[in-house]
């Protein structure tokens, strides 16, 4: 990976993790979204420097419809009942898996390779997604139509509920 | 300057690990669902990673102390694995989404704040 490569990245891969940390900290919705959809410009950055140039386009739109989603004025907040013990307990948990995979990463020994793929990809992942993996690609599609038909349904019933 | 899997692996748990804080650390169930898609994205940066740089070398069953070159590397197995996650994220906000919409049209009025 050449040098203009490597910059990316690693702007790429500060703007994603100091966006996902934003999105925990940030306090209104609309700042929370915002910064979700920084993470995703830098996780398709991420994607790009690696050659995965159609990956890095899927993901942006993805963060994008996310974003969109969570961002809507009308959605309710729903408290969870928990207490903050138990919060703080998780954030220690999550402390500790990024110790955890970063140290599996640091030790692991890696095999490296020449790779020869274009920047974007798109012919050898077309061929991958619609004819090698066609039955799990249409399960994701499928999946992701239901969960939109939900949320749709489930919108149009409160709103009839508010009348 | 140059990037190395150990670098994409350290960017990948960091997005796991900021998704996973992001939904523990929220009380609002609808801004806990902002740690999935962070989650997906770093599970699919690591499997892009490995597909750029060790994907055909694990196929050839090398010990794993051993550095080898390959000239042409395998199908972008990685990538693809990065396009479903990110599609599976947007399913499963999309999900989580009608499920805290159900949640605040059974829940009581006293509970239900606008943030």
């Amino acid at each position: 990976m050449d040098s203009p490569h490597a910059i990316g990245f690693y702007v790429s891969s500060a703007l994603s993790v100091g966006g996902g940390i934003a999105v925990a900290f940030l306090g209104t919705r609309t700042r929370r979204a915002l910064a979700l959809l920084v993470a995703g410009v830098g996780v398709a950055g991420v994607d790009a420097s690696l050659s995965a140039g159609f990956a890095a386009a899927v993901v942006l739109v993805s963060f994008a419809a996310c974003a969109a989603l969570l961002a809507r004025p009308d959605l309710r907040a729903v408290e969870w009942a928990t207490a903050s013990g138990w919060r703080q307990a998780g954030s220690l948990s999550a402390a500790l898996l990024f110790v955890a995979l970063a140290y599996a990463a640091y030790r692991g020994a890696f095999a490296h390779v020449t790779f020869n793929g274009g920047e974007l990809g798109t012919a050898a992942v077309g061929r991958l997604l619609f004819a090698h993996d066609t039955l799990a690609t249409e399960a994701v599609g499928a999946l992701v139509l239901v969960c939109l038909v939900t949320v749709t349904i489930a919108w149009r019933m409160r709103e009839r509920g508010q009348r | 300057m140059t990037v190395g899997l150990v670098a994409v692996l350290f960017v990948a748990a960091a997005l796991v690990a900021a998704g996973a804080f992001a939904m523990v650390w929220r009380r609002d169930a609808v801004a806990a669902l902002a740690g999935i898609p962070l989650m997906f994205g770093g599970a699919g940066v690591a499997f892009a990673g490995v597909a750029r740089f060790s994907a055909r070398a694990a196929a050839a069953g090398a010990p794993p102390t051993t550095r080898i070159v390959i000239g042409v590397s395998g199908p972008p197995l990685g990538q693809e694995a990065a396009v479903l996650f990110a599609v599976v994220a947007l399913a499963a906000v999309a999900f989580g989404i009608a499920l805290s919409v159900r949640a605040a049209i059974t829940s009581s009025p006293d509970r239900e704040t606008r943030r």
